[in-house]
């Protein structure tokens, strides 16, 4: 019998109710988070069907050791890095830019427009967007690989490996800059109104209130998310990297998530495949915990 | 007149007693098929019902067309299968591997029930081989569809073209230079545009979603005396009883010259890596490209006057020295065999019921209906021992079309022995009419046709190929797309590249390779 603190129990004693409200939550963190971890085991055993999780062999750190001395290691890394860093660079501003524009729209009609006509995008799935994105930069009858011809531009759009990152991104930010900007505007819509009345009355200029106003209390939700994106810095989406792979562009298209894809589902490696993705994701929770911490000294902003 | 009636009713019962007694009552057996899409409902199809009148058993048919990996990956998950999943990618080898106590063992039932399967086992015993797993067990029964042919790619070369041009009939690869650079300077198809043209086009790594093959142009190489096989994504090839890949061969570092020549000059189609398998395959139907390669004209340009203009060419040299080296594409083994297409339930309760009637499959007169449909309404019976495959009695549906509604066709478990005598549909006699061109390079390759159907590997060997194969494919699959469209390599990059893949593990790969081949070869050498 676990025995709890008392301080503890009084507490759940007290507040039943918030936490009859939070069980489901607990309840399914519990099931599809932990739970599974369970299964992480086969990353050092010799995984079999017939035998289950816990009765392969257990072979240790082999199958990392396999992974970090593989031939693709350091180009996967660099590929899955040059990628993901990339996209958070660029892609993260835009959303805060949008959101400030928006927030300056003075008719509201006109404001809830523009905010849906430039989040709809996101709803597109991948698969559909990769294919406008493939049959537009055609040489042979898309519209952008017709322009790039006229220009002199000689290789294949979606074959080139120096524009495979800057397709990716600049496609990525086109179809979710929108959506991500919600989160902002809304933080900037929690901004006491008499504080944009007072700069006005002091005369300051719509930039000025941009600098001082709007920008700081954006910080916060910035800083959060930030540290939350850099949680996936090794995770990619696979889908799309996936989708806009060619045998031109592999050499900077093949990253981790891709990668294990190959070897773990379509050759059958399960417990390679998990040894790399369990690599993942602890490097993941390190940055998570490293941008947290300079976030909390410099900052004073913490997730926990 | 009330004993009249009990007596009546008496002898009603006593007979219908004894009738039960005479012949036993049929047994029900579930069935699993896994058809395509086209297939006709089994339940309406006489000679699925002929085979269950002949082996007495009732059929609970179930039949799938479609999304089959959901539907499998339950059925196997939940351990409750039906006593017979009959259909060639149904159940694979690894399904089986993986859930094994599911599955009944055949070896013994087969010796005991299924004379025909025995039979056909001894005149192949490189089906039994197939069908054979690593402990000696039967799990899935194998397919021999016998008249498939021997190649899987052919190339054609738009004649008219030349005519139109003045141009000869190019079989070396500087003359085929030369003509696909006519091709792309003049207006070879004469419709007043001289920019349409793509002289030359062929499917390289199909896109993402498909099975992955070798660049078709590859199979280039057979000019050069390489016997390449096209259905593989890893490109090995055997010389004489050694296991060798093109990517690693002094051959491809010549080829890819050439290549990277008409790259250049733009003479090969620039979506060749980034288009889709149906943009590829609806290209050439416009009338717009000069030489590719494909299954036959007819799948390439349509059934239209357009198929017309091509002609099928025999392989194009390097130089004139090759003439009485060069080889052709060889796909045999994987257009006739697959294994499994047939599996029983372990828990089968009528096991020697199943076996009587997958035992059906097997026979001369079944066999080749499974494969092209009943007897009567697709099959002919000419009296003197042989029968004709008839044309389809719906006159909008080509040859092909007919098979796969009315058959289980190429999908289905079947054996065509070879005493049978049957005269084949105009498609598959139109295909072999095509090889007429090849036959003699197709005779070359010997006993070097590569057995890709029958190699086997054991679990850690399997694993480590993987791993060698995952790496080398990426390394392959570059290198060639960067060679051909920046340029060949010259010695140094060559030697380079050489390397790197036996950092990648290429000697490693191999070797797991030639002992699966070696290990085939012991086999039916026996």
């Amino acid at each position: 019998m676990i025995t709890l603190p008392r301080r503890l129990l009084d507490n759940i004693r007290r507040h039943w109710q918030l936490y009859l409200m939070a069980l489901p939550g607990f309840a399914i963190i519990l099931l599809f988070n932990y739970v599974p971890m369970y299964g992480i085991q086969i990353a050092f055993r010799k995984y079999a069907f017939s035998t289950g999780f816990s009765g392969g062999q257990w072979v240790g750190w082999k199958y990392f050791e396999k992974f970090f001395h593989s031939y693709q290691f350091s180009s996967l890394i660099r590929n899955t890095l040059s990628v993901s860093l990339t996209t958070i660079i660029f892609s993260f501003p835009v959303p805060i830019v949008l959101a400030i524009l928006f927030n300056k729209i003075r008719n509201k009609r006109r404001q809830k427009l523009m905010q849906t006509v430039v989040y709809l995008p996101h709803f597109i799935s991948t698969v559909v967007l990769v294919s406008i994105m493939t049959m537009m930069m055609s040489s042979n009858s898309g519209i952008i690989g017709q322009w790039a011809m006229q220009l002199g531009y000689t290789s294949v759009l979606m074959g080139d490996p120096k524009l495979f990152v800057p397709i990716y991104v600049l496609s990525d930010i086109w179809q979710h800059a929108g959506w991500n900007s919600i989160i902002y505007i809304a933080a900037l819509s929690s901004i006491d109104n008499s504080i944009y009345e007072s700069c006005y009355i002091d005369g300051a200029s719509t930039w000025q209130i941009v600098r001082y106003i709007d920008l700081p209390c954006l910080v916060p939700t910035m800083m959060v998310l930030l540290i939350l994106t850099m949680g996936s810095v090794l995770g990619v989406g696979f889908e799309k990297v996936y989708l806009m792979q060619n045998s031109l562009n592999l050499s900077v298209s093949e990253i981790i998530s891709t990668y294990v894809y190959k070897i773990g589902l379509q050759s059958n490696q399960y417990s390679y495949s998990a040894a790399i993705s369990l690599f993942n994701n602890i490097i993941n929770f390190f940055m998570v915990f490293l941008m947290n911490l300079i976030a909390r000294k410099c900052a004073g902003i913490s997730i926990w | 007149m009330k004993r009249l009636i009990s007596l009546i009713l008496c002898l009603a019962m006593l007979t219908s007693l004894s009738a039960v007694a005479l012949a036993e009552e049929p047994v029900t057996l579930k069935v699993m098929f896994y058809t395509n899409a086209l297939t006709k409902d089994f339940n309406d199809v006489a000679f699925i019902q002929n085979m269950a009148k002949d082996a007495n058993v009732k059929l609970d048919i179930e039949q799938i067309s479609s999304g089959w990996d959901e539907i499998k990956s339950t059925l196997l998950a939940s351990g409750d299968i039906p006593d017979l999943i009959i259909g060639k990618d149904a159940i694979t080898n690894s399904d089986i591997a993986q859930f094994k106590e599911l599955f009944a063992d055949m070896s013994g039932l087969i010796d005991e029930y299924a004379p025909n399967i025995r039979k056909a086992f001894d005149a192949h015993p490189e089906m039994e081989y197939l069908a054979s797993s690593e402990d000696g067990g039967i799990y899935g029964l194998p397919k021999y569809q016998r008249y498939w042919p021997k190649t899987y790619l052919r190339q054609m070369l738009n004649v008219q073209w030349l005519s139109n041009l003045n141009l000869e009939m190019p079989t070396t690869l500087d003359e085929l230079y030369n003509v696909l650079l006519a091709f792309k300077e003049n207006d070879a198809n004469g419709d007043g545009d001289p920019n349409n043209e793509i002289p030359f086009d062929f499917a390289a790594g199909v896109a993402s979603g498909s099975v992955y093959q070798i660049p078709w142009a590859m199979t280039m190489l057979c000019g050069y005396g390489v016997p390449v096989t096209a259905i593989t994504d890893s490109g090995w090839y055997l010389s004489n009883g050694e296991v060798k890949n093109i990517y690693m061969s002094d051959e491809y570092k010549d080829l890819i010259q050439f290549l990277a020549k008409c790259w250049a000059a733009g003479l090969i189609n620039t979506e060749i890596f980034t288009e889709d398998y149906a943009t590829f395959a609806a290209t050439s139907r416009t009338g717009v490209v000069g030489y590719t390669l494909g299954w036959d004209i007819s799948d390439r340009m349509g059934s239209g006057e357009l198929a017309e203009q091509y002609e099928v060419i025999a392989p194009i040299l390097p130089s004139t020295d090759y003439a009485d080296k060069a080889v052709w594409e060889t796909s045999y083994y994987t257009l006739n065999y697959a294994c499994p297409t047939a599996v029983m339930s372990a828990a089968c309760e009528t096991k020697e019921a199943a076996m009587r009637f997958l035992n059906l499959f097997y026979s001369d007169t079944y066999g080749m209906q499974v494969l092209f449909g009943s007897l009567g309404d697709c099959i002919a019976d000419n009296g003197d021992g042989s029968f004709s495959v008839l044309p389809p009695a719906d006159s909008n549906m080509d040859p092909g079309t007919w098979k796969w509604t009315n058959a289980h066709a190429d999908s289905g478990c079947l054996y065509i022995s070879d005493d049978v005598q049957l005269n084949l549909p105009t498609d598959m006699q139109l295909i072999n009419k095509l090889d007429e061109v090849y036959s003699p390079y197709v005779e070359r390759v010997g006993n070097d046709m590569w057995p890709g159907a029958f190699l086997k590997y054991n679990d850690e060997d399997n694993s480590e190929l993987a791993f060698y194969m995952t790496d080398l494919k990426n390394l392959f699959e570059t290198t060639f797309a960067s060679w051909l469209t920046v340029g060949a390599p010259d010695n140094d990059s060559w030697e380079a590249y050489k390397q790197s893949a036996n950092a990648a593990g290429y000697e490693e790969a191999r070797a797991i390779v030639q002992k699966a081949v070696d290990a085939y070869f012991a086999y039916v050498g026996k």
